[in-house]
C-alpha cells in the first residue's frame, strides 16, 4: 500500500480545507505540500475579497485575525465551517487563547504533511485536535507525561474541563466514584492547582479538550 | 444513622482535601452517639464550601421520621396537644404550633459545635437528640471527643432541623457550583486572566445583567461551545 494512502478511510469524501486570507505563495505552498494526499484533502484559497468557497474546515492565522478582548477575539465567525488555527506560534498562550475563543482545533505550521493531513481528517470528523509541535528536533513530550500524569488522570482532567460531574466521569471511565475523586486529587497535586476553575484553565492551556459533541453533552447534563 | 439520599448524592460530587468524607462523618457519628446515646440526627457543614451532610436515625415502628415534615391530615389535628376540633383549624397560633411540632419530629434538643482549625472555624457539627436534656452535662465531653470548641457551642438553636433542609439542597448547590467553576476556568482562558479575576468578571457581569450567576455561567459555557 502506498504510504500516503495508508491513513485514508475507504469511502470517505475529500475534506475541503479553505485557507483564510493567506498570500498566493502560502496557499500554493500548502497545496503543493498536500498534493500527495489529493484523494483525502483539497486545499482552497479563501480571500475576503472573493466569494467564500464551500469547505469543511477553514485554516486561519491567529495573528492575522486577532481582535481585542472587548470585541470577543479574532476568530472569523461568518462562515459556517470549523475554524482551525494554523500558526507558527505554538506557545501555550497562543493555543490557550485560540481554543478559548472557540477554535475547533490548533495545528502548527511546523507540521509535516502527513501529520497535518491526519489532524485535518480528525478535525473534519468533528474531533478537537491540538497539535502544537513547534518544530523542535526532539519529539515533544506529551502534556500528561511532562507532568507525570497517568492516562486516567489526564482523561479525568479533560472531562472536568468539559463540565462533567463525578458521576458522569465514573460512568464514562468505568471506575468508581471514589476512584474519580482519587484521580482528581492526584491530578490536582501534580499540576499544582487547588480548584476546579484552575484545573479547567490548566486543561485548556494544555490542550486537554474533549471533542465538541461530548463537551456539549457534558454542559447539557451539568445543570440537569 | 443513615445518610439522607441527598447527602449520599452530594458526597459523590464533593471532592474535599480529606480522602473519604463519609468515613469522617461516620467517625463523628460514632463519637457523638457514644457520648450522647439519645442522639438521633447529625449534620456536618463544611463552611469553606458551604455544603451540609445529614445523617438521621431510622424511626421506630409507627414513629414519624426524624425531622421529617409531613402533610397534615385531619387525623393529625387530634394528635396535637390542646387541639380543639374544627375551631382549631381556623386558629393561626394552632397552625404555627402544629408546624413546629411536625417540623422537629423526634427532636427535643440540639447543640451546634464549631470546629476550629488554625484559628478559623472550618466545620460546624449539629447534633439532635430525642430528649430535652440529652446534652446537659455532656458538652465538655462532646467537644473533646469531636475536637470542637465548647466555648462556641450553641444549644437548642435548631429545633426545626434547618440543617436538614440545607443538606437536601446540597446536590443542587454543588451542581451550580460546578457550572460556575467551569465557567470561571473558561473565562480565565478566554480573557487571559487568572481565575480570581475571571470569577470577579463573571459575578460582576451577572450583576450588571441582572441575572443569576449560574445563568451567566451557562452563557459562558454556550459561548465556549460556539
Amino acid at each position: 500500500m502506498d504510504r500516503h494512502t495508508s491513513i485514508r478511510t475507504p469511502g470517505r469524501q475529500i475534506v475541503r480545507v479553505a485557507v483564510k486570507d493567506e498570500s498566493e505563495l502560502v496557499v500554493r505552498g500548502i497545496q503543493a505540500m498536500l498534493a500527495p494526499y489529493a484523494e483525502q484533502v483539497a486545499v482552497l484559497p479563501d480571500r475576503s475579497d472573493h466569494p467564500t468557497p464551500l469547505s469543511d474546515l477553514t485554516l486561519y492565522e491567529p495573528t492575522r485575525h486577532r481582535g481585542t478582548a472587548t470585541t470577543g477575539g479574532g476568530i472569523p465567525r461568518r462562515f459556517p465551517t470549523r475554524m482551525v488555527a494554523y500558526s507558527w506560534d505554538c506557545s501555550p498562550e497562543m493555543v490557550s487563547t485560540e481554543m478559548a475563543l472557540g477554535a475547533a482545533g490548533f495545528v502548527s505550521k511546523w507540521l509535516p504533511a502527513r501529520r497535518l493531513v491526519r489532524d485535518l481528517l480528525q478535525l473534519a470528523e468533528g474531533r478537537v485536535v491540538v497539535d502544537a509541535w513547534d518544530g523542535a528536533p526532539e519529539p515533544q513530550v506529551e502534556t500528561g507525561m511532562a507532568f507525570q500524569l497517568t492516562q486516567r488522570e489526564t482523561d479525568v482532567l479533560s472531562l472536568i474541563a468539559a463540565g462533567q460531574s463525578n458521576q458522569d466521569i465514573a460512568q464514562q471511565e468505568h471506575i468508581s466514584i471514589n476512584s474519580v475523586k482519587s484521580y482528581i486529587r492526584s491530578a490536582y497535586a501534580k499540576i499544582e492547582v487547588t480548584s476546579r476553575s484552575q484545573a479547567v484553565l490548566w486543561a485548556i492551556r494544555h490542550g486537554l479538550l474533549l471533542p465538541t459533541d461530548a463537551a456539549r453533552d457534558a454542559a447539557r447534563v451539568a445543570h440537569r | 444513622m443513615e445518610l439522607l439520599p441527598q447527602s449520599r448524592e452530594a458526597l459523590d460530587e464533593y471532592v474535599a482535601t480529606v480522602d473519604d468524607v463519609e468515613h469522617e462523618l461516620r467517625v463523628i457519628e460514632r463519637w457523638a452517639v457514644r457520648t450522647v446515646p439519645e442522639c438521633v440526627a447529625m449534620s456536618v457543614t463544611f463552611l469553606d464550601d458551604d455544603v451540609t451532610f445529614t445523617l438521621v436515625a431510622s424511626p421506630g415502628p409507627g414513629a414519624a421520621a426524624i425531622g421529617e415534615v409531613s402533610a397534615m391530615t385531619s387525623d393529625d389535628r387530634n394528635e396535637v396537644p390542646g387541639a380543639a376540633g374544627d375551631e382549631a383549624v381556623l386558629d393561626e397560633e394552632w397552625w404555627a404550633e402544629m408546624a413546629r411540632s411536625r417540623a422537629s419530629a423526634g427532636i427535643a434538643s440540639t447543640v451546634s459545635l464549631p470546629v476550629v482549625n488554625h484559628g478559623r472555624v472550618v466545620l460546624t457539627i449539629d447534633l439532635y437528640a430525642s430528649t430535652a436534656h440529652a446534652f446537659h452535662g455532656r458538652l465538655e465531653a462532646l467537644a473533646e471527643a469531636l475536637g470542637a470548641s465548647q466555648a462556641g457551642a450553641i444549644t437548642n438553636a435548631d429545633l426545626g432541623f434547618e440543617t436538614r433542609r440545607r443538606a437536601e439542597e446540597a446536590p443542587g448547590r454543588l451542581r451550580d457550583q460546578r457550572v460556575i467553576d467551569v465557567a470561571v476556568g473558561l473565562l480565565a482562558a478566554r480573557e487571559c486572566v487568572d481565575v480570581d479575576t475571571a470569577r470577579s468578571l463573571l459575578f460582576d457581569s451577572a450583576q450588571r445583567a441582572g441575572i443569576d450567576v449560574v445563568q451567566a455561567a451557562l452563557v459562558v459555557h454556550a459561548l465556549h461551545q460556539g
